[in-house]
């Protein structure tokens, strides 16, 4: 049981768990860190994209991982009108607000998809071939998902480093008013963030189209674990994100092979609190 | 004054008149009674998870009932049905049986999806003495409750363990089996009985390994049974279960020589693109089971769905549906007992089998081990309905 073999597979499978929980968390951290918004419905946004990637392919043969570059600009036209109606107002609301409101748009949302594509559970029927590394199989479509989610990442640090409009995100993410006093548009700030945040939800979406069922509720179950891993990174930092998500994928998968799979599935809960008792401003946080 | 007596009289006389017209209207009124609709409740889920699986059994319910209503109903009165939606949640069930009975006045629930929201909601139908018809509940304690109104046309777990244990023993004969169970009780007490079974029939030991149901990813439970190599891994899952199980299997290289599920593996929509093939799969009703009562069957479900194939969950429905009108034609008053009272001593051809129930409401079933061969499942086991030898090679993973 405690073989090489089991170990590097149940690692590998970890780190698989972790690209689809970075793609949740990267849109949560983001949004809060610059907005100081919990926006409830960020996995209705994977939850809408991963049904989007799903029809294209099965009704039109669109490879998801092309459909996955179709997902960005429609997922931006929602996004933006969420963003208008909804985020906008919120922004300097009572936590409760913030919380209700996007809870709504997460119920409401869900309550659509269920209208349009009933609660069956579905599956994209796709596959890549395996790959063997010694006694471990990587699974394709995994593999490719985590080549994804580097190439996002990438992505991320080149935005946030080394554009104009990155560079305001960040120092409105340190410090809103100083960055107003600054002069940095932190309107326009909120408006990019909070479609960055949507644009990877949708790519994370067609992810997990790969490799989860795909059902109305999907979202829902995902935004408990970005709640871990932002909670343990430390709220709105991607470098904690980074870390959050491969500490909680692999220590389900862990816990999953060599411990119990009904203990698994509380890992996400014990990590929010203990985190929450013991460091409450997580791994890369700092303490307001 | 005299005027005003007169008036008066006339008044009374008026009075009279309009009361004897008003009861001659009401006994014209009270023969119509008779042609009343007879009230069926139904409680399936319609939302939630279950949902499509509800939806389903739901159409099967009501595939046979418009049916009866199309020819004339039951003794000249039609049959109105009510239905809620459950969730198939177990504290949703209660609620929705106790408006079916108490507002509705049904005098019959056909029932749920699952064993959960079947055994809160045939609770209630006991304590209102009216009668619960399941048609997908598998759990050995439903039975062990001493209800008199609950009726199951499941035939429950351990004749279809047994089946399949003596399949595996006679036919596949395995050197080592990993078993795959879900975290539902009618799953840990089927997987129980097989392993039993199975050991005392071949002499093999099942290593077992649990996963949470309708779970999206079992690659913790596969990596460790991997590494187990084993000759058959036997699943214990819903539908859903089945095609993550598959998937996943051929995403880590996990390919035994054979695999084993229960139901029919192409039910869930998430298996879509899999190749089933050589995929052993053991239920009580397969499509295409011969038998006269399941060819009239799958022709009237083609006919009213021509774009879908029949599947288990309609046809269990459709016969639980079968059991409760042919118990309203026999009853000797349409009310809780008398319909009870005429369900127990049902004696019916449904399309899953003869209907006929036991002291303790579970139907009378066998089971049969049918196997995917070319796309389409034909039955391998037992010997009394095998239309095809069971082939013995490895599951080959896509189309």
């Amino acid at each position: 049981m405690l073989s090489f073999e089991v170990l590097g597979q149940t690692i590998v499978n970890g780190i698989a768990a972790a690209s689809i929980y970075m793609m949740i968390s990267l849109g949560l951290a983001l949004v809060f860190g610059v907005m100081r918004v919990v926006n409830l419905a960020q996995g209705e946004f994977m939850m809408l994209a991963a049904f989007g990637s799903f029809w294209l392919f099965t009704l039109y043969g669109v490879d998801p991982y092309l459909s996955m570059v179709a997902m960005i600009p429609a997922s931006l036209l929602l996004g933006y009108a969420v963003y208008r109606l909804i985020i906008r107002r919120l922004l300097g609301a009572d936590d409760i607000n913030q919380f209700l409101a996007t809870f709504g748009l997460a119920l409401m949302l869900q309550g659509i998809a269920q209208y349009l594509w009933s609660a069956d559970l579905r599956r994209l029927p796709y596959v890549l071939p395996s790959l063997e590394v010694g006694d471990v199989t990587l699974a394709g479509v995994r593999v490719v998902n985590i080549g994804v989610c580097l190439a996002v990442l990438a992505f991320l640090a080149w935005f946030l480093g080394w554009t104009g409009i990155g560079r305001s995100v960040r120092a409105t993410a340190s410090n809103r008013m100083g960055a107003m006093l600054c002069g940095v548009d932190v309107r326009r700030v909120d408006a990019t963030t909070f479609l960055l945040g949507t644009a990877i939800s949708a790519v994370g979406g067609t992810m997990l189209a790969l490799v989860y069922f795909v059902y109305p509720s999907v979202g829902a179950g995902l935004i408990f674990k970005g709640f871990a891993v932002v909670i343990l990174g430390g709220m709105g930092s991607i470098a904690g994100v980074i870390v959050g998500s491969l500490v909680l994928g692999i220590t389900e998968a862990m816990v999953n092979v060599y411990v119990s799979s009904q203990l698994s599935a509380l890992v996400a809960f014990a990590v929010i609190f203990i985190v929450l008792v013991s460091r409450p401003q997580g791994l890369f946080g700092t303490a307001r | 004054m005299a005027a005003r007596t007169a008036f008066q009289n006339l008044a009374g006389r008026l009075a009279i008149a309009v009361g004897a017209t008003a009861l001659s209207l009401c006994a014209h009124v009270a023969p119509a009674a008779a042609a009343d609709p007879i009230k069926v409740g139904i409680v399936v889920p319609l939302s939630g998870a279950q949902a499509g699986s509800g939806e389903l059994v739901l159409r099967g319910y009501r595939l046979h009932i418009d049916e009866v209503n199309a020819s004339g109903g039951v003794a000249g009165r039609k049959i109105e049905l009510f239905t809620e939606d459950d969730r198939a949640d177990a504290t949703t069930s209660t609620s929705a049986v106790e408006k079916l009975i108490s507002q509705r006045g049904v005098v019959a629930i056909l029932g749920s999806y699952g064993s959960a929201p079947t055994t809160t909601g045939s609770d209630v139908s006991e304590r209102h003495k009216i009668p619960y018809i399941a048609a997908h509940a598998g759990e050995l304690r439903l039975h062990q409750r001493g209800l008199r109104f609950f009726f199951n046309i499941h035939p429950g777990g351990p004749p279809r363990d047994v089946a399949l244990a003596t399949f595996f023993a006679e036919v596949l004969k395995p050197k080592s089996v990993a078993g795959l169970h879900s975290n539902q009780a009618w799953s840990i007490e089927g997987m129980k009985t097989l392993a039993t079974a199975l050991k005392e029939k071949a002499g093999v030991e099942i290593r077992q390994d649990e996963f949470p149901a309708n779970t999206p990813d079992m690659s913790g439970q596969l990596t460790r049974i991997k590494a187990g190599k084993p000759d058959l891994v036997s699943l214990y899952g819903l539908d859903s279960d089945n095609a993550t199980f598959l998937r996943q299997a051929l995403e880590l290289g996990l390919n035994p020589r054979h695999i084993s599920v229960l139901g029919d593996v192409r039910a869930s929509k998430a298996a879509a693109g899999l190749n089933f093939d050589t995929v052993l799969m053991c239920d009580d009703w397969f499509v295409g089971l011969p038998g006269a009562e399941n060819e009239k069957y799958e022709r009237l479900y083609r006919t009213k769905f021509p774009k879908d194939t029949p599947d288990r969950f309609a046809v269990k429905a459709y016969a639980a549906a079968q059991v409760l009108v042919d118990a309203l034609k026999r009853a000797r008053s349409i009310d809780g007992q008398g319909v009870r009272d005429a369900l127990s001593a049902t004696d019916i051809p449904t399309p899953v089998g003869q209907a006929k129930f036991k002291e303790d409401g579970q139907r009378l079933g066998t089971f049969v081990v049918a196997q995917y061969q070319k796309g389409a499942p034909v039955v391998v086991y037992p010997e009394s309905a095998r239309t095809s030898d069971a082939q013995l090679r490895n599951w080959r993973g896509f189309r």
